[in-house]
Protein backbone atom coordinates (compact mmCIF):
# COMPACT_ATOMS: atom_id res chain seq x y z
CA UNK A 1 0.00 0.00 0.00
CA UNK A 2 0.79 3.67 0.27
CA UNK A 3 3.78 4.68 1.76
CA UNK A 4 3.59 7.81 2.00
CA UNK A 5 7.63 8.43 3.14
CA UNK A 6 8.95 6.57 0.64
CA UNK A 7 9.22 9.03 -3.14
CA UNK A 8 9.77 5.85 -5.86
CA UNK A 9 9.53 8.53 -8.56
CA UNK A 10 10.45 12.58 -8.89
CA UNK A 11 9.54 14.66 -11.86
CA UNK A 12 11.36 17.97 -11.78
CA UNK A 13 10.33 20.98 -13.98
CA UNK A 14 9.55 18.70 -16.90
CA UNK A 15 9.58 20.26 -20.31
CA UNK A 16 8.97 19.06 -23.54
CA UNK A 17 8.53 20.86 -26.97
CA UNK A 18 7.93 18.77 -30.25
CA UNK A 19 8.78 20.56 -33.77
CA UNK A 20 6.93 19.92 -36.80
CA UNK A 21 9.12 19.22 -39.57
CA UNK A 22 9.85 22.06 -42.02
CA UNK A 23 7.23 21.92 -45.07
CA UNK A 24 8.67 21.77 -48.12
CA UNK A 25 6.64 24.70 -49.67
CA UNK A 26 6.09 26.78 -46.43
CA UNK A 27 9.55 26.84 -44.69
CA UNK A 28 8.38 27.61 -40.83
CA UNK A 29 8.93 25.26 -38.05
CA UNK A 30 6.15 24.96 -35.71
CA UNK A 31 6.84 24.33 -32.08
CA UNK A 32 4.28 22.54 -29.82
CA UNK A 33 4.41 22.86 -26.13
CA UNK A 34 3.32 19.47 -24.77
CA UNK A 35 5.05 19.53 -21.22
CA UNK A 36 5.79 22.60 -19.44
CA UNK A 37 7.54 22.92 -15.83
CA UNK A 38 5.75 19.53 -14.96
CA UNK A 39 6.99 18.50 -11.22
CA UNK A 40 4.66 15.45 -9.12
CA UNK A 41 6.51 12.82 -6.39
CA UNK A 42 5.06 9.89 -6.82
CA UNK A 43 4.68 7.31 -3.66
CA UNK A 44 6.14 3.61 -3.07
CA UNK A 45 2.84 1.39 -3.45
CA UNK A 46 0.61 4.14 -4.61
CA UNK A 47 -1.60 4.22 -8.00
CA UNK A 48 -1.64 7.69 -9.05
CA UNK A 49 -3.90 9.28 -11.84
CA UNK A 50 -3.02 11.84 -14.48
CA UNK A 51 -6.33 13.00 -16.10
CA UNK A 52 -6.28 14.93 -19.01
CA UNK A 53 -8.41 15.43 -22.24
CA UNK A 54 -6.66 14.65 -25.92
CA UNK A 55 -3.77 17.00 -26.22
CA UNK A 56 -2.93 17.73 -22.96
CA UNK A 57 0.12 16.16 -22.35
CA UNK A 58 -0.45 12.73 -20.41
CA UNK A 59 0.70 10.29 -22.52
CA UNK A 60 3.67 12.29 -23.66
CA UNK A 61 4.24 12.17 -19.60
CA UNK A 62 3.92 8.37 -19.83
CA UNK A 63 6.21 8.15 -22.76
CA UNK A 64 8.95 10.38 -20.93
CA UNK A 65 8.69 7.90 -17.75
CA UNK A 66 9.49 4.84 -19.49
CA UNK A 67 12.15 6.66 -21.41
CA UNK A 68 10.42 6.70 -24.71
CA UNK A 69 11.20 10.37 -25.05
CA UNK A 70 13.46 12.42 -23.29
CA UNK A 71 12.39 15.90 -21.52
CA UNK A 72 13.95 19.17 -22.59
CA UNK A 73 14.55 20.21 -19.45
CA UNK A 74 14.43 19.02 -16.29
CA UNK A 75 15.07 15.69 -14.40
CA UNK A 76 13.74 12.72 -13.63
CA UNK A 77 14.42 10.22 -10.85
CA UNK A 78 13.54 7.00 -9.58
CA UNK A 79 14.56 5.41 -6.16
CA UNK A 80 16.57 8.99 -5.84
CA UNK A 81 18.83 8.25 -8.77
CA UNK A 82 18.40 10.36 -11.74
CA UNK A 83 17.36 8.45 -14.93
CA UNK A 84 17.08 11.85 -17.07
CA UNK A 85 19.90 10.46 -19.65
CA UNK A 86 20.74 7.07 -18.97
CA UNK A 87 21.78 4.99 -21.41
CA UNK A 88 23.15 1.29 -22.22
CA UNK A 89 23.40 -1.25 -19.46
CA UNK A 90 21.52 0.76 -16.63
CA UNK A 91 19.04 1.57 -19.15
CA UNK A 92 18.56 -1.82 -19.69
CA UNK A 93 18.06 -2.57 -16.25
CA UNK A 94 15.85 0.73 -15.42
CA UNK A 95 13.49 -1.31 -18.09
CA UNK A 96 13.07 -3.89 -16.25
CA UNK A 97 12.17 -2.05 -13.45
CA UNK A 98 9.76 0.11 -15.53
CA UNK A 99 6.93 -1.21 -17.57
CA UNK A 100 4.22 0.08 -19.37
CA UNK A 101 0.44 -0.90 -20.33
CA UNK A 102 -0.70 0.64 -23.68
CA UNK A 103 -3.95 1.97 -24.55
CA UNK A 104 -4.57 -0.41 -27.80
CA UNK A 105 -4.41 -3.94 -27.26
CA UNK A 106 -5.33 -4.36 -31.26
CA UNK A 107 -1.62 -2.38 -31.77
CA UNK A 108 0.49 -3.19 -28.95
CA UNK A 109 0.78 -6.54 -29.04
CA UNK A 110 2.99 -8.04 -32.23
CA UNK A 111 0.54 -10.90 -34.49
CA UNK A 112 3.35 -12.82 -35.25
CA UNK A 113 4.05 -13.54 -31.53
CA UNK A 114 1.47 -16.85 -29.67
CA UNK A 115 0.82 -15.22 -26.61
CA UNK A 116 3.52 -17.53 -24.94
CA UNK A 117 6.34 -16.33 -27.03
CA UNK A 118 5.01 -12.42 -26.15
CA UNK A 119 4.82 -12.56 -22.32
CA UNK A 120 7.89 -14.40 -22.31
CA UNK A 121 9.86 -12.23 -24.60
CA UNK A 122 10.45 -10.12 -21.73
CA UNK A 123 12.25 -13.01 -19.45
CA UNK A 124 14.04 -13.71 -22.61
CA UNK A 125 15.77 -10.14 -23.38
CA UNK A 126 16.44 -9.82 -19.45
CA UNK A 127 17.76 -13.30 -19.14
CA UNK A 128 15.29 -14.29 -16.18
CA UNK A 129 14.82 -17.79 -15.27
CA UNK A 130 15.64 -20.59 -17.76
CA UNK A 131 13.13 -22.35 -20.36
CA UNK A 132 11.68 -24.57 -18.14
CA UNK A 133 11.08 -22.17 -15.28
CA UNK A 134 9.96 -19.38 -17.75
CA UNK A 135 6.96 -21.09 -18.37
CA UNK A 136 6.02 -21.52 -15.12
CA UNK A 137 6.12 -17.79 -14.75
CA UNK A 138 3.80 -17.23 -17.93
CA UNK A 139 1.36 -19.42 -16.25
CA UNK A 140 1.50 -17.62 -13.07
CA UNK A 141 1.13 -14.20 -15.05
CA UNK A 142 -1.71 -15.30 -16.87
CA UNK A 143 -3.42 -16.77 -13.85
CA UNK A 144 -2.56 -13.48 -12.09
CA UNK A 145 -4.31 -11.25 -15.08
CA UNK A 146 -7.44 -13.98 -14.86
CA UNK A 147 -6.98 -15.88 -17.60
CA UNK A 148 -7.54 -19.07 -16.05
CA UNK A 149 -6.43 -22.19 -17.15
CA UNK A 150 -3.39 -20.42 -19.07
CA UNK A 151 -3.13 -23.75 -21.26
CA UNK A 152 -6.56 -22.26 -22.92
CA UNK A 153 -4.39 -19.39 -23.77
CA UNK A 154 -0.60 -20.24 -24.45
CA UNK A 155 -0.88 -20.94 -27.57
CA UNK A 156 -3.10 -18.52 -29.29
CA UNK A 157 -2.07 -15.21 -31.32
CA UNK A 158 -3.81 -12.35 -30.63
CA UNK A 159 -6.15 -12.22 -33.62
CA UNK A 160 -7.79 -15.73 -31.38
CA UNK A 161 -8.38 -13.23 -28.55
CA UNK A 162 -11.15 -10.60 -27.59
CA UNK A 163 -9.76 -6.82 -27.02
CA UNK A 164 -10.67 -7.41 -22.90
CA UNK A 165 -8.32 -10.90 -23.13
CA UNK A 166 -5.96 -9.38 -25.71
CA UNK A 167 -5.64 -6.38 -22.88
CA UNK A 168 -4.94 -9.07 -19.97
CA UNK A 169 -2.19 -10.62 -22.37
CA UNK A 170 -0.26 -7.03 -22.52
CA UNK A 171 -0.80 -6.73 -18.77
CA UNK A 172 0.83 -10.14 -18.43
CA UNK A 173 3.78 -9.53 -20.58
CA UNK A 174 4.16 -6.09 -18.31
CA UNK A 175 3.53 -7.91 -15.30
CA UNK A 176 5.95 -10.52 -15.83
CA UNK A 177 9.13 -9.28 -14.50
CA UNK A 178 7.55 -8.27 -11.62
CA UNK A 179 8.43 -4.47 -12.32
CA UNK A 180 8.37 -1.99 -9.84
CA UNK A 181 6.53 1.08 -11.62
CA UNK A 182 3.82 0.73 -14.08
CA UNK A 183 2.56 3.33 -16.21
CA UNK A 184 -0.71 2.43 -17.40
CA UNK A 185 -1.86 4.56 -20.38
CA UNK A 186 -5.91 4.49 -20.95
CA UNK A 187 -5.75 0.70 -20.61
CA UNK A 188 -9.27 0.41 -20.78
CA UNK A 189 -10.22 3.14 -22.93
CA UNK A 190 -10.81 0.76 -25.77
CA UNK A 191 -13.28 -1.59 -23.49
CA UNK A 192 -16.55 -2.08 -21.79
CA UNK A 193 -17.46 -1.10 -18.63
CA UNK A 194 -17.81 -4.07 -17.24
CA UNK A 195 -14.72 -5.29 -18.47
CA UNK A 196 -13.02 -1.95 -17.62
CA UNK A 197 -13.81 -2.48 -13.89
CA UNK A 198 -12.23 -6.05 -13.95
CA UNK A 199 -8.93 -4.34 -15.92
CA UNK A 200 -8.96 -1.77 -12.52
CA UNK A 201 -9.48 -4.57 -9.88
CA UNK A 202 -6.36 -6.84 -11.54
CA UNK A 203 -4.47 -3.67 -11.21
CA UNK A 204 -5.50 -3.02 -7.72
CA UNK A 205 -4.41 -6.74 -7.00
CA UNK A 206 -1.00 -6.60 -8.01
CA UNK A 207 -0.84 -3.10 -6.20
CA UNK A 208 -1.78 -5.37 -3.25
CA UNK A 209 -0.26 -8.52 -3.72
CA UNK A 210 3.31 -7.15 -5.40
CA UNK A 211 3.21 -3.36 -4.17
CA UNK A 212 3.87 -2.20 -7.42
CA UNK A 213 3.58 1.48 -8.23
CA UNK A 214 0.85 2.72 -10.52
CA UNK A 215 0.52 5.48 -12.99
CA UNK A 216 -2.71 5.51 -14.27
CA UNK A 217 -3.21 7.49 -17.34
CA UNK A 218 -6.62 8.29 -18.28
CA UNK A 219 -9.88 10.96 -19.64
CA UNK A 220 -12.04 9.59 -16.95
CA UNK A 221 -12.38 11.49 -14.10
CA UNK A 222 -14.83 8.75 -12.84
CA UNK A 223 -12.36 5.64 -13.65
CA UNK A 224 -9.32 7.89 -11.38
CA UNK A 225 -11.53 8.06 -8.76
CA UNK A 226 -12.33 4.73 -8.62
CA UNK A 227 -8.44 3.28 -9.14
CA UNK A 228 -6.29 6.17 -7.79
CA UNK A 229 -4.81 7.45 -4.29
CA UNK A 230 -4.28 10.59 -5.94
CA UNK A 231 -5.20 12.55 -8.98
CA UNK A 232 -3.37 15.08 -10.89
CA UNK A 233 -5.15 17.36 -14.23
CA UNK A 234 -3.30 18.04 -16.79
CA UNK A 235 -4.60 21.11 -19.15
CA UNK A 236 -2.21 22.32 -21.64
CA UNK A 237 0.80 20.55 -20.73
CA UNK A 238 0.42 21.71 -17.16
CA UNK A 239 -0.34 20.84 -13.82
CA UNK A 240 -3.18 22.74 -12.80
CA UNK A 241 -4.28 20.62 -10.00
CA UNK A 242 -3.61 17.45 -7.76
CA UNK A 243 -4.80 16.23 -4.49
CA UNK A 244 -6.49 13.12 -2.86
CA UNK A 245 -8.81 11.70 -5.92
CA UNK A 246 -11.74 11.92 -3.27
CA UNK A 247 -10.83 15.65 -2.56
CA UNK A 248 -10.62 16.50 -6.70
CA UNK A 249 -14.10 15.37 -7.24
CA UNK A 250 -15.66 17.08 -4.15
CA UNK A 251 -14.27 20.36 -3.81
CA UNK A 252 -12.32 20.84 -7.43
CA UNK A 253 -10.92 24.42 -6.88
CA UNK A 254 -9.44 24.54 -10.45
CA UNK A 255 -12.31 25.82 -13.03
CA UNK A 256 -10.76 23.24 -15.80
CA UNK A 257 -11.34 20.29 -12.94
CA UNK A 258 -14.85 21.77 -12.47
CA UNK A 259 -15.50 21.54 -16.22
CA UNK A 260 -14.48 18.10 -16.18
CA UNK A 261 -16.76 17.19 -13.54
CA UNK A 262 -19.57 18.96 -15.08
CA UNK A 263 -18.85 17.19 -18.50
CA UNK A 264 -18.94 13.76 -17.17
CA UNK A 265 -22.37 12.26 -18.40
CA UNK A 266 -24.34 12.61 -15.09
CA UNK A 267 -26.14 8.94 -14.82
CA UNK A 268 -29.51 9.95 -12.20
CA UNK A 269 -30.63 6.42 -11.99
CA UNK B 1 -39.99 2.42 -38.62
CA UNK B 2 -40.21 -1.43 -37.05
CA UNK B 3 -38.05 -4.07 -36.74
CA UNK B 4 -39.27 -7.17 -36.86
CA UNK B 5 -37.89 -10.74 -35.42
CA UNK B 6 -34.32 -9.82 -37.23
CA UNK B 7 -31.77 -12.57 -37.32
CA UNK B 8 -28.47 -11.80 -38.90
CA UNK B 9 -25.45 -14.73 -39.22
CA UNK B 10 -22.19 -14.23 -40.68
CA UNK B 11 -20.59 -17.04 -42.49
CA UNK B 12 -16.71 -17.74 -41.62
CA UNK B 13 -14.28 -20.75 -41.67
CA UNK B 14 -15.55 -21.51 -38.26
CA UNK B 15 -18.85 -22.11 -39.08
CA UNK B 16 -22.08 -19.59 -39.22
CA UNK B 17 -22.26 -16.68 -36.61
CA UNK B 18 -25.62 -15.98 -35.28
CA UNK B 19 -24.49 -12.79 -34.77
CA UNK B 20 -27.94 -11.19 -34.19
CA UNK B 21 -31.57 -13.51 -33.17
CA UNK B 22 -34.80 -12.37 -33.25
CA UNK B 23 -34.53 -9.01 -32.73
CA UNK B 24 -37.69 -6.93 -32.74
CA UNK B 25 -38.26 -2.99 -32.14
CA UNK B 26 -40.52 0.16 -32.51
CA UNK B 27 -39.39 3.45 -33.56
CA UNK B 28 -42.22 6.65 -33.64
CA UNK B 29 -41.09 9.64 -36.02
CA UNK B 30 -39.08 11.68 -34.05
CA UNK B 31 -38.05 9.52 -31.07
CA UNK B 32 -35.04 8.25 -30.32
CA UNK B 33 -33.95 4.79 -29.16
CA UNK B 34 -30.88 3.55 -27.61
CA UNK B 35 -29.60 0.13 -27.97
CA UNK B 36 -26.54 -0.85 -25.35
CA UNK B 37 -24.55 -4.04 -24.74
CA UNK B 38 -20.83 -5.56 -24.85
CA UNK B 39 -19.42 -5.28 -27.82
CA UNK B 40 -20.01 -7.94 -30.13
CA UNK B 41 -23.36 -8.49 -29.04
CA UNK B 42 -24.82 -7.44 -32.24
CA UNK B 43 -25.17 -3.74 -32.07
CA UNK B 44 -23.49 -2.37 -34.88
CA UNK B 45 -24.69 -5.71 -37.36
CA UNK B 46 -28.13 -3.99 -36.66
CA UNK B 47 -27.17 -0.80 -38.03
CA UNK B 48 -25.64 -1.73 -40.76
CA UNK B 49 -28.58 -4.12 -41.63
CA UNK B 50 -31.23 -1.45 -41.45
CA UNK B 51 -28.69 1.01 -43.83
CA UNK B 52 -28.20 -2.49 -46.04
CA UNK B 53 -24.82 -2.06 -45.61
CA UNK B 54 -23.64 -5.80 -44.37
CA UNK B 55 -20.32 -6.85 -45.67
CA UNK B 56 -20.77 -9.89 -48.24
CA UNK B 57 -20.46 -12.44 -46.14
CA UNK B 58 -23.14 -11.62 -43.88
CA UNK B 59 -27.08 -12.93 -44.54
CA UNK B 60 -30.23 -12.01 -42.62
CA UNK B 61 -31.94 -15.10 -42.44
CA UNK B 62 -35.11 -13.93 -40.82
CA UNK B 63 -37.49 -10.72 -40.36
CA UNK B 64 -38.32 -7.66 -41.55
CA UNK B 65 -37.26 -3.81 -41.39
CA UNK B 66 -40.42 -1.72 -42.36
CA UNK B 67 -39.60 1.77 -42.66
CA UNK B 68 -42.15 4.29 -43.83
CA UNK B 69 -43.96 0.63 -44.71
CA UNK B 70 -41.70 -0.94 -46.89
CA UNK B 71 -39.51 -3.47 -46.15
CA UNK B 72 -36.00 -2.55 -46.82
CA UNK B 73 -34.89 -5.90 -46.56
CA UNK B 74 -36.97 -6.73 -50.02
CA UNK B 75 -35.52 -3.57 -51.68
CA UNK B 76 -33.42 -4.05 -54.29
CA UNK B 77 -29.68 -2.21 -54.10
CA UNK B 78 -31.08 0.37 -56.06
CA UNK B 79 -34.08 0.85 -54.36
CA UNK B 80 -31.85 0.79 -51.13
CA UNK B 81 -29.47 3.12 -52.28
CA UNK B 82 -32.54 5.99 -52.94
CA UNK B 83 -33.91 5.37 -49.08
CA UNK B 84 -30.04 5.27 -47.76
CA UNK B 85 -28.55 8.70 -46.77
CA UNK B 86 -31.47 10.84 -48.26
CA UNK B 87 -33.90 8.82 -45.76
CA UNK B 88 -31.49 7.47 -43.35
CA UNK B 89 -28.31 8.25 -42.63
CA UNK B 90 -25.59 6.73 -40.16
CA UNK B 91 -22.76 8.75 -37.80
CA UNK B 92 -19.96 5.69 -37.76
CA UNK B 93 -17.89 5.03 -35.33
CA UNK B 94 -14.34 6.18 -35.32
CA UNK B 95 -15.23 9.47 -37.62
CA UNK B 96 -11.30 10.34 -38.03
CA UNK B 97 -11.69 7.83 -41.05
CA UNK B 98 -14.65 8.26 -42.30
CA UNK B 99 -13.52 11.39 -44.08
CA UNK B 100 -11.87 11.63 -47.42
CA UNK B 101 -8.06 13.32 -46.28
CA UNK B 102 -7.18 14.59 -49.62
CA UNK B 103 -10.89 16.56 -50.07
CA UNK B 104 -11.93 19.93 -48.43
CA UNK B 105 -14.61 18.97 -45.62
CA UNK B 106 -17.13 21.43 -47.29
CA UNK B 107 -16.81 19.64 -50.70
CA UNK B 108 -17.23 16.27 -49.32
CA UNK B 109 -20.57 17.49 -47.58
CA UNK B 110 -21.86 19.27 -50.49
CA UNK B 111 -21.17 16.83 -52.76
CA UNK B 112 -22.97 14.25 -50.52
CA UNK B 113 -26.07 16.57 -51.19
CA UNK B 114 -25.47 17.50 -55.21
CA UNK B 115 -25.36 13.31 -55.33
CA UNK B 116 -28.85 13.18 -53.83
CA UNK B 117 -30.34 16.11 -55.03
CA UNK B 118 -29.81 16.72 -59.23
CA UNK B 119 -32.06 19.97 -59.32
CA UNK B 120 -29.73 21.61 -56.77
CA UNK B 121 -27.03 24.39 -57.92
CA UNK B 122 -23.51 23.81 -56.69
CA UNK B 123 -24.17 27.42 -54.71
CA UNK B 124 -27.38 26.21 -53.21
CA UNK B 125 -25.48 23.26 -51.55
CA UNK B 126 -22.32 25.30 -50.50
CA UNK B 127 -25.48 27.70 -48.74
CA UNK B 128 -26.97 24.60 -47.23
CA UNK B 129 -23.52 23.26 -46.48
CA UNK B 130 -22.73 26.40 -43.87
CA UNK B 131 -26.23 26.53 -42.30
CA UNK B 132 -25.70 22.67 -41.05
CA UNK B 133 -21.83 23.71 -39.76
CA UNK B 134 -23.57 26.86 -37.95
CA UNK B 135 -26.06 23.55 -36.74
CA UNK B 136 -23.34 21.66 -35.83
CA UNK B 137 -21.08 24.22 -34.29
CA UNK B 138 -18.46 24.40 -36.75
CA UNK B 139 -16.82 27.96 -37.13
CA UNK B 140 -17.54 29.45 -40.93
CA UNK B 141 -13.69 30.12 -41.43
CA UNK B 142 -13.40 26.65 -40.94
CA UNK B 143 -15.64 25.35 -44.23
CA UNK B 144 -12.35 25.00 -46.59
CA UNK B 145 -9.95 23.18 -44.25
CA UNK B 146 -8.82 19.49 -45.04
CA UNK B 147 -10.20 16.90 -42.37
CA UNK B 148 -6.37 16.50 -40.94
CA UNK B 149 -6.76 20.56 -39.51
CA UNK B 150 -9.89 19.36 -37.79
CA UNK B 151 -9.65 18.37 -34.08
CA UNK B 152 -11.31 14.99 -33.07
CA UNK B 153 -14.43 16.52 -31.78
CA UNK B 154 -14.75 19.05 -35.16
CA UNK B 155 -14.35 15.97 -37.44
CA UNK B 156 -17.45 14.65 -35.18
CA UNK B 157 -19.26 17.23 -35.94
CA UNK B 158 -18.02 17.43 -39.57
CA UNK B 159 -19.89 13.63 -39.88
CA UNK B 160 -22.99 14.84 -38.17
CA UNK B 161 -23.58 17.12 -40.32
CA UNK B 162 -22.85 15.03 -43.57
CA UNK B 163 -25.57 12.73 -41.91
CA UNK B 164 -27.85 15.68 -41.85
CA UNK B 165 -27.20 17.17 -45.28
CA UNK B 166 -29.86 15.29 -46.65
CA UNK B 167 -32.80 15.95 -44.33
CA UNK B 168 -32.89 12.27 -43.11
CA UNK B 169 -36.12 11.30 -41.09
CA UNK B 170 -33.71 8.59 -39.10
CA UNK B 171 -30.58 8.52 -38.27
CA UNK B 172 -28.32 5.46 -37.09
CA UNK B 173 -25.58 6.80 -34.59
CA UNK B 174 -22.81 4.23 -34.41
CA UNK B 175 -20.83 4.62 -31.05
CA UNK B 176 -20.80 8.52 -31.96
CA UNK B 177 -18.44 9.35 -29.07
CA UNK B 178 -16.83 6.83 -27.86
CA UNK B 179 -13.16 7.88 -29.28
CA UNK B 180 -13.45 11.48 -27.59
CA UNK B 181 -13.01 12.76 -24.12
CA UNK B 182 -15.84 14.05 -22.19
CA UNK B 183 -15.83 17.79 -22.61
CA UNK B 184 -15.93 17.13 -26.25
CA UNK B 185 -18.04 14.19 -25.80
CA UNK B 186 -20.94 16.66 -23.44
CA UNK B 187 -21.04 19.20 -26.88
CA UNK B 188 -21.21 16.60 -29.05
CA UNK B 189 -24.53 14.98 -27.74
CA UNK B 190 -26.02 18.79 -26.80
CA UNK B 191 -25.74 18.94 -30.99
CA UNK B 192 -27.05 15.62 -31.34
CA UNK B 193 -30.24 16.65 -29.14
CA UNK B 194 -30.28 20.15 -30.52
CA UNK B 195 -30.83 18.77 -34.06
CA UNK B 196 -33.64 16.03 -33.04
CA UNK B 197 -35.26 18.93 -31.13
CA UNK B 198 -35.31 21.44 -33.97
CA UNK B 199 -35.38 18.43 -37.03
CA UNK B 200 -37.64 16.30 -35.15
CA UNK B 201 -35.09 12.77 -36.87
CA UNK B 202 -35.43 9.48 -35.27
CA UNK B 203 -32.65 8.58 -33.83
CA UNK B 204 -31.22 5.01 -33.20
CA UNK B 205 -28.19 5.34 -30.89
CA UNK B 206 -25.58 2.78 -30.27
CA UNK B 207 -23.46 2.62 -27.46
CA UNK B 208 -21.88 0.89 -24.81
CA UNK B 209 -22.07 3.95 -22.23
CA UNK B 210 -25.30 3.49 -20.50
CA UNK B 211 -25.09 7.35 -19.28
CA UNK B 212 -25.24 8.54 -22.30
CA UNK B 213 -27.94 6.63 -23.58
CA UNK B 214 -29.76 7.64 -20.92
CA UNK B 215 -29.10 11.24 -21.62
CA UNK B 216 -30.38 11.21 -24.94
CA UNK B 217 -32.93 8.86 -25.35
CA UNK B 218 -36.50 8.01 -24.87
CA UNK B 219 -36.52 4.21 -25.79
CA UNK B 220 -33.43 1.46 -24.68
CA UNK B 221 -32.88 -2.10 -25.82
CA UNK B 222 -30.59 -3.77 -23.79
CA UNK B 223 -28.57 -6.28 -25.88
CA UNK B 224 -26.32 -9.52 -25.07
CA UNK B 225 -24.97 -12.07 -27.45
CA UNK B 226 -27.03 -10.89 -30.03
CA UNK B 227 -30.68 -10.62 -28.63
CA UNK B 228 -32.31 -8.12 -26.95
CA UNK B 229 -32.34 -9.03 -23.34
CA UNK B 230 -34.37 -6.09 -21.38
CA UNK B 231 -36.45 -3.48 -23.66
CA UNK B 232 -38.25 -0.04 -22.30
CA UNK B 233 -38.99 3.75 -21.58
CA UNK B 234 -35.31 4.82 -20.53
CA UNK B 235 -36.42 5.79 -16.97
CA UNK B 236 -38.73 2.58 -16.34
CA UNK B 237 -35.55 0.22 -17.53
CA UNK B 238 -32.91 2.22 -14.95
CA UNK B 239 -34.84 2.94 -12.61
CA UNK B 240 -36.26 -0.62 -12.09
CA UNK B 241 -33.27 -2.89 -13.87
CA UNK B 242 -34.71 -6.51 -14.52
CA UNK B 243 -32.81 -8.45 -15.85
CA UNK B 244 -29.29 -9.55 -14.16
CA UNK B 245 -27.33 -8.25 -17.03
CA UNK B 246 -28.80 -4.72 -16.79
CA UNK B 247 -28.49 -4.78 -13.14
CA UNK B 248 -24.65 -5.61 -13.53
CA UNK B 249 -24.81 -2.79 -16.38
CA UNK B 250 -26.04 -0.31 -13.95
CA UNK B 251 -23.92 -1.82 -10.96
CA UNK B 252 -20.66 -1.13 -13.04
CA UNK B 253 -21.04 2.61 -13.71
CA UNK B 254 -18.59 4.50 -12.40
CA UNK B 255 -20.15 7.79 -11.16
CA UNK B 256 -18.54 11.01 -9.87
CA UNK B 257 -22.14 11.65 -7.69
CA UNK B 258 -22.16 8.84 -5.71
CA UNK B 259 -19.68 6.87 -3.23
CA UNK B 260 -16.75 5.21 -4.15
CA UNK B 261 -17.55 1.39 -3.51
CA UNK B 262 -15.31 -1.86 -4.76
CA UNK B 263 -17.72 -3.09 -7.43
CA UNK B 264 -16.96 -6.74 -8.59
CA UNK B 265 -19.28 -7.09 -12.38
CA UNK B 266 -20.24 -10.21 -13.66
CA UNK B 267 -17.73 -11.49 -15.97
CA UNK B 268 -17.00 -13.70 -18.44
CA UNK B 269 -16.37 -14.92 -21.91
CA UNK B 270 -18.36 -13.85 -24.82
CA UNK B 271 -21.01 -16.60 -25.21
CA UNK B 272 -20.05 -18.86 -28.66
CA UNK B 273 -22.57 -17.50 -30.86
CA UNK B 274 -22.20 -20.43 -33.53
CA UNK B 275 -23.64 -23.08 -31.40
CA UNK B 276 -25.53 -21.06 -28.97
CA UNK B 277 -26.55 -23.02 -25.85
CA UNK B 278 -30.59 -24.36 -25.24
CA UNK B 279 -31.34 -22.39 -22.21
CA UNK B 280 -30.14 -18.26 -22.13
CA UNK B 281 -27.24 -17.20 -23.53
CA UNK B 282 -26.50 -15.37 -20.45
CA UNK B 283 -26.27 -18.19 -17.59
CA UNK B 284 -22.49 -18.37 -17.47
CA UNK B 285 -22.47 -15.08 -16.15
CA UNK B 286 -25.68 -14.81 -14.11
CA UNK B 287 -25.35 -15.02 -10.31
CA UNK B 288 -29.49 -16.34 -10.45
CA UNK B 289 -30.09 -18.79 -13.19
CA UNK B 290 -31.14 -22.48 -12.13
CA UNK B 291 -31.44 -25.82 -13.89
CA UNK B 292 -34.72 -24.07 -16.24
CA UNK B 293 -32.58 -21.38 -17.09
CA UNK B 294 -30.09 -23.72 -18.54
CA UNK B 295 -32.38 -25.76 -20.54
CA UNK B 296 -35.09 -23.70 -21.94
CA UNK B 297 -34.94 -20.45 -24.04
CA UNK B 298 -35.90 -17.49 -21.52
CA UNK B 299 -39.45 -15.63 -22.93
CA UNK B 300 -40.64 -12.19 -22.89
CA UNK B 301 -42.38 -10.69 -19.28
CA UNK B 302 -43.89 -7.67 -19.63
CA UNK B 303 -43.06 -5.62 -16.66
CA UNK B 304 -45.17 -2.47 -17.61
CA UNK B 305 -46.90 -2.07 -21.67
CA UNK B 306 -43.61 0.31 -21.94
CA UNK B 307 -40.98 -2.09 -20.50
CA UNK B 308 -39.95 -5.89 -20.89
CA UNK B 309 -37.56 -8.08 -19.99
CA UNK B 310 -36.69 -12.01 -21.28
CA UNK B 311 -35.63 -13.46 -18.20
CA UNK B 312 -37.27 -16.61 -16.16
CA UNK B 313 -36.26 -15.14 -13.01
CA UNK B 314 -37.82 -12.20 -13.30
CA UNK B 315 -41.66 -13.62 -12.84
Amino acid sequence: MKDPNKVILQLEHISKTFRTRASLFKGDQKEIIALKQVSLNIFKGEIFGLVGESGSGKTTTGRLIVKLEEPDHGKLLLDGNDITRIKGKVLKNFRRKVQMIFQDPYQSLNPYLSVFDCVSEPLVVHKVGNSETREDMVRQSLISVGLDPPENFLYRYPHQMSGGQRQRIAIARAMVLKPEFVVADEPTSMLDASLAIHIFNILSEFRKKLNITFLFITHSLAAARYLCDRIAVIYKGELVEMGPAENIIRNPSHPYTRALIDAHPRFRY
Amino acid sequence: MTVNNLSVGYHTRKGFIKSVQGVSFALDQGKSLGLVGESGCGKTTIGMAIMGLLPDNASVTNGKILFEDQDLLKMSKREIRQVRWSKIAMIFQAAMNALNPVHRVSDQISEAILAHDTDISEEEATKQVQSLFQLVGIPMDRLKDYPHHYSGGMKQRAIIAMALACHPSLIIADEPTTALDVIVQDQILNAIKDFQDKLKISVIFISHDIAVVADVCDNIGIMFSGQLVEYGRVEEVFNLPMHPYTKSLVASYLTLDKDNVQLSPYFGETPNLIKPTAGCSFCQRCSVADATCRLMAPEWIEISPTHKVLCFQCK
